[in-house]
């Protein structure tokens, strides 16, 4: 069983969800931060690390603007090297092929390792309706798979959960003692379990990080090794990718492999990055599938603003930075990206109308841009993405009439020194929190304490007399 | 084969504009030279919870040790590449052909020979070259990874761009892996458990 597709997303009903519990907000704030706080040291010691930046956004670019060319000389080599490759349009094509292949093969038990565009697409879902018992391996998203939950992060995805709860539920799905939440424990129970799966799966449905135009190989990469269990021991492999996931050569890899994993946890690479060119020889009749998907990133594509997106590797430094997702945690996105690129990708993966929420869930603060590896500018885009709501008409009334005011108090000095004295009479209760329809405003934010004349009241009584004073000290001390 | 129009309409969504200007490839970064040096090589396998082994007092000694090390006398495979360097080692058996690798489920320690090592990133190259068995590195509990000591390379970009041309030269490489440490996970709370679905150990041993 399974989470279904994606819901809309309705960030202000759902952070408030995560909010409510405040511990439990400072405790995964800290988490978070200590994973960016290992992606700084880890970069540090790279002596080359913004030159890599600068080349890895250098052959994103590259890639987008030239997806027709590569997509048919990756086409050309897979094939030649023995892959069944299939083209899904549309996320339904991808959940109809690999159902396909799978019934077609008899296989009833499949296990997959982490890929967020089957997730974004549904597919687990999909297989279950119709019979196929999937298993998530990565052990983060088995977690969350045994508790029908979508991922909260893409790196981590059962971050949101505390050891206790994760306990319980080995209690009560893999048998482990009451009580028993010591991670080490943990995780040995679900190897036990996993590995079991790993050797009765028929078939093993993995995600793609990198394909590899000139040689038809394809990378994935895990700490876990559920990739490599998942692909060695199965008769059928089945890789499903993003069609932005092309790079020209293997030695583009190597520009993303030293980025990937230092910006994601800190480490110097993924335990287990593996190229895969086709079936195995040493195994006949080993099928090795590889399905490339557009699932509307087309739309984004044409998307002259938010194009440069696309060349997200998927490591998740944005979230980690992120003071808005610390605090509301993944879930509050409705989305199956979330944090500052999960609020670029949506408007144009499922519409503005769904998504107008997600760009407005960020301080623009500018940190994710400042940690992406591949350089995108996440705040400038998320900027953007506000304007062509507001253009849209997809600005509640009282933001657009609040900016309203601000523009004519801003326009005129006399209404703007009016506003600073009506403000500053009822500052104070606004310090206790607004009344009414937008009391969530203050509900989270403290505002300072309000000073007790104005800029230009104190202009007027000392400071154009500052100049004179300094003078006059400097002289004092001669 | 895919069908050439549907190719054809999948492009068609993905091209840019006639008349774009459209960014040209960087190419290739070389990036700064780093020292091909077992002492770096050292550190990094630590960061990623390896452990490096000298071949003292002689090869065949020091392996026997890791072999002995074992508390129960579990099954000891060596890769087809490996085993000729196990002379003088007891307790170990050859992985043979198979075409059912579950086979090794029941496997303690795997023996095999990386074809080469990265010292900043203490990551060790397997293929399909010379590790065919692949299944036997992932199924094993421990592993031991014997490296030429003339193998290693200093930094991570020479040591992709020489597998990148392999892989583009027509090798038939089916697979290649850089394992860097054993098996870990922090999906739990952030505690690094050593040990996830892959091996539990890896201990590198330069030959």
């Amino acid at each position: 069983m399974s989470v279904s597709a994606p819901r809309t997303p309705q960030f202000h009903i759902d952070s408030e969800k995560f909010l409510a519990d405040k511990e439990r907000v400072g405790w995964h704030d800290g988490a978070l931060w200590h994973l960016r706080y290992k992606r700084d040291l880890a970069s540090q010691l790279v002596p080359d690390w913004e030159k890599l930046r600068d080349q890895a956004a250098a052959i994103k670019a590259h890639v987008i603007d030239h997806i027709p060319e590569l997509l048919s000389q990756f086409i050309k080599n897979a094939e030649a090297a023995g892959w069944i490759v299939h083209l899904a349009p549309e996320a339904d094509d991808l959940k109809r092929i690999v159902l396909d292949v799978l019934k077609k093969n008899g296989v009833t038990k499949a296990v997959k390792s982490k890929s967020m565009l089957t997730e974004e697409c549904g597919l687990n879902h999909h297989l279950e309706a119709n019979g196929i018992e999937v298993v998530d391996t990565d052990l983060g998203e088995r977690i969350v798979q045994l508790r029908h939950e979508p991922p909260s992060h893409i790196v981590v995805p059962a971050i949101h959960l505390k050891r206790g709860e994760i306990g319980e539920l080995f209690h009560e799905h893999l048998g482990t003692a009451k009580g028993e939440d010591d991670p080490l424990r943990l995780t040995r129970a679900a190897r036990a379990d996993l590995r079991k799966r790993f050797i009765g799966a028929q078939a093993g449905l993995t995600g793609v990080n990198w394909a590899i135009a000139d040689s038809g190989a394809i990378m994935v990469c895990t700490n876990e090794g559920n990739a490599d269990l998942g692909t060695a021991l199965q008769p059928i492999h089945i890789a499903c990718m993003g069609v932005e996931k092309l790079i020209p050569t293997a030695a583009d890899a190597g520009v993303f492999l030293r980025l990937l994993a230092r910006s994601a946890t800190g480490q110097p690479i993924t335990t287990y990055s593996t190229h895969i060119r086709g079936p195995d020889p040493t195994r006949p009749g080993h099928q090795a599938h590889l399905v490339i998907v557009d699932a509307g990133r087309h739309r984004l594509f044409a998307d002259d603003e938010h194009r440069r997106a696309l060349s997200c590797i998927r490591c998740g430094a944005c979230l980690n930075t992120c003071p808005v997702y610390r605090r509301a945690s993944g879930h509050a996105y409705g989305t199956t990206v979330p944090g500052p690129i999960g609020a670029v990708l949506a408007p144009a993966m499922i519409g503005t109308a769904k998504a107008k929420e997600l760009p407005f869930a960020s301080t623009l603060c500018g940190s994710c841009t400042n940690v992406c590896p591949v350089k995108i500018d996440l705040h400038d885009q998320l900027l953007s993405w506000r304007r062509r709501l507001a253009r849209e008409g997809h600005v509640p009334f009282s933001k657009r009439f609040a900016m309203k005011i601000g523009a004519q108090a801003l326009s005129y000095p006399w209404l703007f020194a009016l506003g600073g004295k009506i403000a500053r009479t009822f500052w104070g209760l606004a310090r206790k929190g607004i009344p009414g329809p937008h009391a969530g405003w203050t509900k989270h934010r403290d505002l300072p304490p309000a000073p007790k004349q104005s800029f230009r009241g104190w202009w007027k009584s000392d400071g154009q007399n500052l100049g004179n004073t300094t003078n006059k000290k400097d002289q004092d001390h001669g | 084969m895919v069908d050439g129009a549907a190719l054809a309409a999948f492009s068609m969504r993905f091209q840019r504009p006639v008349g774009s200007v459209l960014k040209a490839h960087p190419g290739v970064y070389v990036g700064p030279e780093l020292p091909a040096s077992w002492e770096v090589f050292a550190t990094s396998l630590k960061s990623v919870g390896g452990i490096l082994m000298n071949a003292q007092p002689s090869q065949a000694q020091a392996i026997q040790a890791i072999i002995d090390m074992g508390r129960a006398p579990g099954r000891v495979v060596a890769s087809a590449s490996a085993a000729p360097l196990l002379t003088g080692v007891s307790g170990w058996e050859t992985a043979r052909a198979t075409t059912t690798p579950q086979e090794w489920e029941d496997v303690d320690l795997a023996i095999i020979r990386a074809e080469s090592a990265c010292a900043e990133n203490a990551a060790l190259l397997v293929t399909s070259s010379s590790l065919p068995e692949r299944a036997l590195a992932f199924l094993a509990q421990r592993i031991l990874v014997l490296v030429p000591r003339n193998r290693l390379i200093g930094g991570f970009m020479a040591a992709q761009a020489e597998l990148a041309q392999r892989l583009a030269g027509g090798e038939a490489l089916h697979h290649a892996t850089w394992m860097s440490g054993p098996s870990k996970t922090a999906d739990i709370e952030q505690t690094l458990v050593i040990g996830a679905h892959g091996v539990c150990a890896l201990a590198v041993m330069p030959i």
